[in-house]
């Protein structure tokens, strides 16, 4: 379970402070498939990257499964990424490296041995599997997110954090990525999004609305 | 493997470096190689012109052996040689010790006396190579007359055998018991201790001898050679710290560069740790690339001279393992201050990037 309590983060520039959230409260359980949609500014992308540890907090707390992660060490803040797999609107791929081996990029780190079939039966299931030794440069925008879906895909994950994963997509690549996260949501996982897409936000289980660094339901 | 195999798909960003430390490391490879042997060619120089080689040449033929003789035992010298000379024509008789132990002779067919031929004063005769002619070419064991009597043919030194105290080329070698009458008399010999004309007083005349010593002329040559070899490693040495300082600029800038990857890196779970040994291996890999490259262009140019040139140099792998230690360690301390900044970027600066 994800519990924020009273949870705020201001952004200090030189001129000026910017309350990105103010006193955040929100509980999300396990296997829940939730989107959060807002206007651009609303602070839903710094909620995101604060539920995956990117980011501080500067008031209140943040709790995963008891543990709060607000208090987390950098070990256990790694630990912790882990255990969480992050989709990005720009996909974040490596373009230097062969679709096959940025799939691995998901396993590499975790030290864990990666069995080369499962990378495989992943990406059959993806339908990129005759991707896998071509470049992310060479690739649509869909090909690319369901090479990062598949990169985390790879070892298991209980939380998947969503920014905007179909916000440079068109409709049939969207909903195709769509009914991926159904399939993970199913499968158990635990799923947030962030969105500024209606459509996009109704193909989850429960919609949290932001507006100005507030949560509003 | 996959620190090479991430090494190979960002070779566009350090193809420069390893050219460049290449080049840097392949000249400090050959300054050592080089000046090594030419130091070494250095000596062989020196020793067939005999420059380490003292010498008593006695003014005074009344002046005894003993005496000498005494000198050399007070001073602890074991090693001395005869050679006495008397100039015949266009050519000298000597007849001495079994001096090929102190000169380094080439030989062009036979050999030196012996300590026995020399002790039971054999009937026996080494030529100098311009005598060697004049007698028109005989074999080793061919007798030959001299001064009206026979000696048996030994050995012929190679043509322009000469150095600080004689022409060899002229001379007939004859074993030490051979008086020719009326003969310059010499001693050589090698000394650790410094050896002066003060020291011989005590036992011969002023107006008697000369002391002859090229010791100084020896180590100022050694000296001299030693200084321009540091000299030119250090010049060589200060390329590769250039090129050193480019693999800090290099990684710096590639830092800013890569953050995206560092950002993804971070996001699939690595720690600050796994990007600091990412980077930091990045930089010893490209190092040993370069040694690999530096030290296959030096095997080449090697090769090359020895077909061309016929000069056979090989690198001294003592000095030059040390040295190359030293550029490792180096170029590794450089790469530290790189990875410990790549190591610190966070994800979200990265990922923003």
């Amino acid at each position: 379970m994800i519990e924020l309590v009273n949870v705020s983060k201001i952004y200090r520039l030189s001129d000026r402070e910017v309350m990105a959230l103010d006193s955040v409260n929100l509980t999300i359980q396990n296997n829940d498939y939730v989107s959060i949609v807002g206007h651009s500014g609303s602070g839903k992308s710094t909620l995101l990257n604060i539920l995956a540890g990117y980011e501080s907090i500067d008031d209140g707390q943040y709790y995963y499964n008891s543990f709060n992660v607000s208090k987390f060490s950098k070990n256990e803040l790694n630990k912790f990424n882990k255990k969480i797999g992050f989709i990005f609107q720009d996909y974040q791929l490596l373009n230097y490296m062969p679709v096959k081996e940025n799939i691995l990029l998901g396993s590499i780190y975790t030290k864990k041995r990666t069995n080369k079939n499962k990378l495989i039966n992943i990406a059959k299931k993806l339908k990129i599997d005759d991707l896998l030794n071509k470049y992310p440069w060479q690739l649509s925008g869909g090909e690319k997110q369901r090479v990062a879906i598949a990169r985390i895909l790879l070892t298991k994950k209980t939380l998947i954090l969503a920014d905007e994963p179909t916000g440079a997509l068109d409709k049939e690549n969207a909903l195709m990525i769509m009914s991926l996260f159904e399939e993970m949501h199913n499968n158990g996982m635990t799923i947030i999004l962030v969105t500024h897409d209606e459509k996009v936000a109704a193909c989850s289980k429960r919609i949290i609305r932001m507006e100005n660094g507030h949560v509003l339901t | 493997m996959f620190l090479l195999k991430q090494l190979y798909y960002q070779r566009k960003f350090h193809l420069l470096t390893l050219l460049a430390n290449s080049v840097a490391i392949f000249l400090l490879l050959s300054v050592q190689t080089f000046s090594d042997y030419l130091l070494e060619q250095l000596q062989q120089q020196l020793e067939s012109l005999a420059i380490g080689v003292e010498t008593i040449q006695i003014i005074n033929n009344n002046v005894s052996d003993k005496n000498i003789e005494m000198f050399f035992s007070d001073k602890g010298i074991d090693e001395f040689y005869h050679f006495n000379l008397k100039e015949f024509g266009d050519y000298n008789l000597v007849n001495c010790d079994n001096i090929a132990e102190i000169f380094d002779f080439n030989y062009y067919m036979g050999y030196f006396f012996s300590d026995y031929q020399i002790k039971y004063n054999d009937n026996v005769v080494v030529l100098g190579y311009q005598l060697y002619e004049s007698y028109s070419y005989p074999q080793i064991g061919d007798f030959i007359t001299i001064n009206g009597a026979s000696f048996k043919l030994i050995g012929v030194l190679k043509s322009d055998t000469s150095n600080l105290y004689f022409n060899a080329d002229k001379c007939v070698f004859f074993p030490n018991g051979y008086d020719f009458g009326n003969m310059k008399r010499q001693y050589f010999f090698r000394s650790e201790i410094v050896v002066e004309e003060s020291d011989l007083e005590y036992y011969l005349n002023n107006n008697d001898y000369l002391l002859v010593s090229q010791k100084e002329s020896q180590k100022s040559f050694e000296i001299m050679g030693s200084l321009i070899k540091n000299i030119l490693l250090s010049l060589s040495f200060i390329a590769v710290i250039v090129a050193f300082i480019g693999i800090i600029n290099n990684s710096l800038s590639n830092i800013d560069l890569r953050k995206q990857e560092i950002g993804i890196k971070k996001a699939m779970g690595a720690t600050d740790k796994d990007i600091y040994k990412q980077f930091l291996s990045e930089v010893v890999l490209i190092i040993l690339l370069s040694l690999l490259l530096s030290l296959t262009a030096l095997y080449l140019v090697l090769f090359l001279m020895k077909v061309t040139l016929s000069w056979t140099i090989i690198p001294n792998w003592d000095n030059c393992g040390d040295l190359l230690f030293a550029v490792v360690l180096l170029g590794a301390i450089c790469g530290i201050y790189p990875a410990i900044k790549a190591g610190k970027v966070s994800i979200i600066s990265a990922i923003r990037h």
